[in-house]
């Protein structure tokens, strides 16, 4: 029978950063941890002693440590041991040495069953398809913005390159915060999912936002003004989850929650300001309406008979808003005009 | 109007200018220098002139009386204005605009009267007519003399005089000429050509005989002795009308609110039932519907725009003053043509989108609630137009509305217009029934 056990230094996030194996043919195999060369697990911590300390475990994968009269000792179990009896390792086989964390593995340990492997699907190769598109789709939807927003031909070019550059050094900036967070979490700065996240996002955001005036102008639709910033927040929500999902070890379900928590709070509030300023003043006028060219309207307006019979019930509608008015803001201020 | 502080642009717009309180400082109403003293060379006697002031000066100096304002308890006036006796029971007339704010505001506002021989009273409104901008006040225990009132008596070219306190320098006359009654504007009025100074307003116009022609109301804040009188006749109609129109302090604000829907009435039914267009790049829209209504049009000259924009304005001047931030009664509209020759259609559509961005339908949230609003794209004249159709509320003065309508064609992939209109203090039906002639009146007739 086969003494055999698998010593591993962790990172300070649990990461492996060093393995060694050691078997035995006999009842029990052994190994020695500590800075010297004559150790079979060398650690570089300058709070661990030349020789330090012992693992030894049995043919039945039993794991006792024993402390070889270290100044700081081992802590096993959160228990700090110095010297005398070993110690045996439980379930987790974790212990500290010094600063350093080993976890031994032995022939006792459970091994999950295989996982089925589904990274196929979101292969390297494929993020790379996904953020070349989003690029593309970035780059050309804000150009087309830009063409639209520049009537002067030789302006054009000027405006389009400073959006751009502007856009790309935002973008950047976001993306190495969230491969910083990467990093910090796991070791590794993930910057082509980031970034492939920033330009899928945004290429959504602006083909949505885009679409949705053309549907508006085209059809008349006159869509409530909060459904842009309703789609738009749900657009955040999925980016920010899906950073989180990868630049912290929380689980899946609470980045998904934090990712739509953080932007319907913000949205909220931010809509709940403007409709509450609206509400109060008499001054705004609500358009929701979108000048699309003549080509692109595709439904023919009411009759002039009809819409002067359906804004009978504006009185009505305007008695309602100064009775909420007298209610809720009674005595406003009585301000000058601005210009 | 220049009663407290800087008007807002609206009623800069309005371009006539109040004559009441302190604040109206000699800067906004410049006086003669030696040069403009020359161009009233045409008086044929500067000596004789002066003899007929001191005269009339005299004459009327026990009838005219300083009317002061304060706020609560204050000793320290808050405006003022003036006023003339026209019955010897003690019965003055003067301007609505120098007791609006006692009439909307009893609590907070009281008047008193000081006579030019210094005795000091108080004063009641006994009656308004907020459309001519004239008011009845008695004078608690001063009953003098009364003028004597010369209606339709406005005679262009004939000497004039006005009197009042400006400036609260004491009691004042001003020379200059009646240049007889407006020809352009909704509200009659009589043009006098002499100096009008805050503080003033409510005071006689007179002619040479001292006889009163009108009551001093406005004058222009930018131009040089361009004044205005309300006709003397407006005064003996209110005075006749005394009973029927006496103020009941508890329903002030509903005489008010009466008061001012009948002037929005009587404009609407001055502009007719149908307008008067003006093709604008294949565009039929409303025009100058009336003589009074002032129209300008306004453009960029500039050769190399890609968007070529025209503006035509066009207001009827008829806003009355209730207070600072609250003048209904007005009516106005404007179109705003934009073409392009280099543009495609879709540009052109966004230049379009970001021209609606300027309107400009300002109010007091102190004295009007929010609109309520229809939207729709609407089949007019021979094209499709998003149009919008809104009401909002006057909060402290009952049945009466702002209306305010928008137009953006639809159907130009490289011309189109937009186009909005006004109406201040009127009835949700006749507002709706004019929002209704205004549309109807456009059309597309490339």
């Amino acid at each position: 029978m086969e003494a055999v056990m698998v010593v591993e230094v962790l990172s300070g996030h649990h990461r492996v950063r060093a393995r060694h194996r050691f078997a035995a043919a006999g009842e029990v195999a052994c190994c020695t941890v500590g800075r010297s060369v004559a150790c079979d697990v060398v650690l570089d911590d300058p709070y661990v002693a030349a020789v330090h300390a012992r693992i030894t475990v049995d043919a039945e994968g039993h794991v006792t440590v024993t402390d070889l009269e270290s100044v700081n000792g081992i802590e096993v179990g959160g228990l700090r041991r110095h010297g005398g009896e070993p110690a045996e390792l439980d379930g987790g086989g974790v212990f500290r040495v010094g600063r350093s964390r080993l976890r031994v593995r032995t022939a006792r340990e459970a091994v999950a069953p295989e996982r089925a492997d589904r990274s196929e699907r979101w292969s390297r190769g494929a993020e790379r398809n996904a953020l070349a598109a989003g690029v593309v789709v970035s780059i050309a939807v804000t150009a087309f913005q830009v063409w639209t927003t520049t009537t002067q031909p030789r302006e054009l070019s000027t405006a389009l390159v400073t959006t751009l550059l502007a856009l790309l050094g935002l973008a950047g900036l976001w993306i190495a915060l969230w491969a910083l967070a990467s990093r910090v979490a796991f070791g590794e700065s993930r910057w082509l999912r980031h970034a492939t996240i920033v330009a899928l996002a945004y290429a959504a955001s602006t083909v949505m936002g885009g679409f949705l005036s053309v549907v508006n102008g085209s059809l008349g639709l006159h869509l409530p003004s909060a459904v842009e910033p309703v789609l738009f927040g749900i657009t955040v929500a999925v980016a920010l989850s899906a950073h989180l999902v990868n630049a912290s070890p929380m689980r899946a379900r609470f980045a998904l929650a934090l990712g739509v928590t953080i932007p319907a709070v913000i949205i909220a509030a931010v809509m709940w300001t403007q409709a509450r300023g609206q509400n109060r003043s008499p001054s705004y006028v609500a358009d929701r309406d979108h000048v699309v060219p003549p080509a692109l309207v595709m439904r023919r307006g009411v009759s002039l008979e009809r819409f002067t019979t359906e804004v009978t019930d504006l009185r009505p509608r305007a008695d309602a808003k100064r009775a909420f008015v007298e209610r809720e803001d009674p005595s406003p201020d009585d301000e000058d005009e601005t210009d | 109007m220049s009663r407290a502080g800087p008007p807002g642009r609206a009623v800069v717009r309005g371009i006539a200018v109040l004559l009441l309180g302190v604040t109206c400082s000699a800067a906004q109403t410049r006086l003669p220098t030696d040069e403009t003293d020359a161009v009233s060379q045409p008086v044929p006697s500067a000596a004789s002139a002066s003899i007929t002031a001191r005269l009339i000066l005299d004459r009327v100096r026990p009838s005219v009386i300083q009317i002061k304002g304060f706020f609560g308890t204050n000793t320290a006036e808050a405006f003022h204005g003036s006023g003339f006796a026209v019955t010897d029971r003690g019965v003055f007339i003067t301007n609505w605009h120098v007791v609006s704010d006692v009439v909307l505001y009893p609590e907070k506002y009281r008047l008193e009267y000081r006579t030019a021989a210094g005795k000091t009273g108080r004063v009641s409104v006994r009656a308004i007519d907020i459309r001519h901008d004239l008011a009845l006040v008695d004078a608690e225990g001063f009953a003098p003399p009364p003028l004597r009132l010369r209606p339709n008596a406005a005679i262009g070219g004939e000497r004039a005089y006005s009197v009042g306190f400006p400036l609260d320098v004491g009691l004042t006359i001003t020379e200059g000429i009646s240049n007889g009654r407006v020809e352009d504007s909704f509200e009659p009025r009589v043009h006098y050509s002499g100096a009008l100074n805050a503080g003033m307003s409510g005071g006689p116009g007179l002619d040479g005989a001292g006889h009163v022609i009108g009551v001093n109301v406005a004058g222009y804040r930018a131009s040089q002795l361009v004044s205005f009188l309300v006709p003397a006749e407006h005064a003996v109609r209110l005075l006749a009308d005394a009973k029927k129109l006496a103020l009941d302090v508890k329903k002030a604000r509903d005489e008010v609110a009466r008061q001012v829907r009948a002037h929005s009435d009587a404009l609407l039914a001055a502009l007719g039932p149908k307008l008067p267009t003006q093709n604008h790049h294949g565009y039929e829209l409303p025009s100058k519907p009336a003589a009074f209504v002032e129209c300008r049009a306004a453009g960029d000259p500039a050769p190399d725009k890609p968007i070529s924009v025209e503006r035509v304005a066009c207001d009827a001047k008829s806003a009355i003053y209730l207070g600072r931030n609250l003048q209904p009664g007005g009516l106005s509209f404007q179109h705003e043509l934009l073409s392009t020759r280099t543009l495609d259609p879709w540009r052109f559509a966004h230049g379009m989108q970001a021209a609606k961005g300027s309107d400009d339908v300002f109010a007091s949230p102190r004295h009007l609630a929010p609109f309520a609003c229809k939207q729709k794209n609407v089949e007019l004249g021979g094209f499709t137009a998003n149009t919008t159709i809104c009401l909002r509320a006057y909060r402290k003065l009952d049945g009466i509305y702002d209306l305010y309508v928008r137009v953006v064609s639809r159907n130009g992939s490289r011309q189109g217009f937009l186009s909005s209109l006004i109406v201040t203090g009127v009835t949700p039906e006749r507002g709706l029934a004019f929002a209704q002639t205004y549309l109807d009146a456009m059309q597309w007739k490339p």
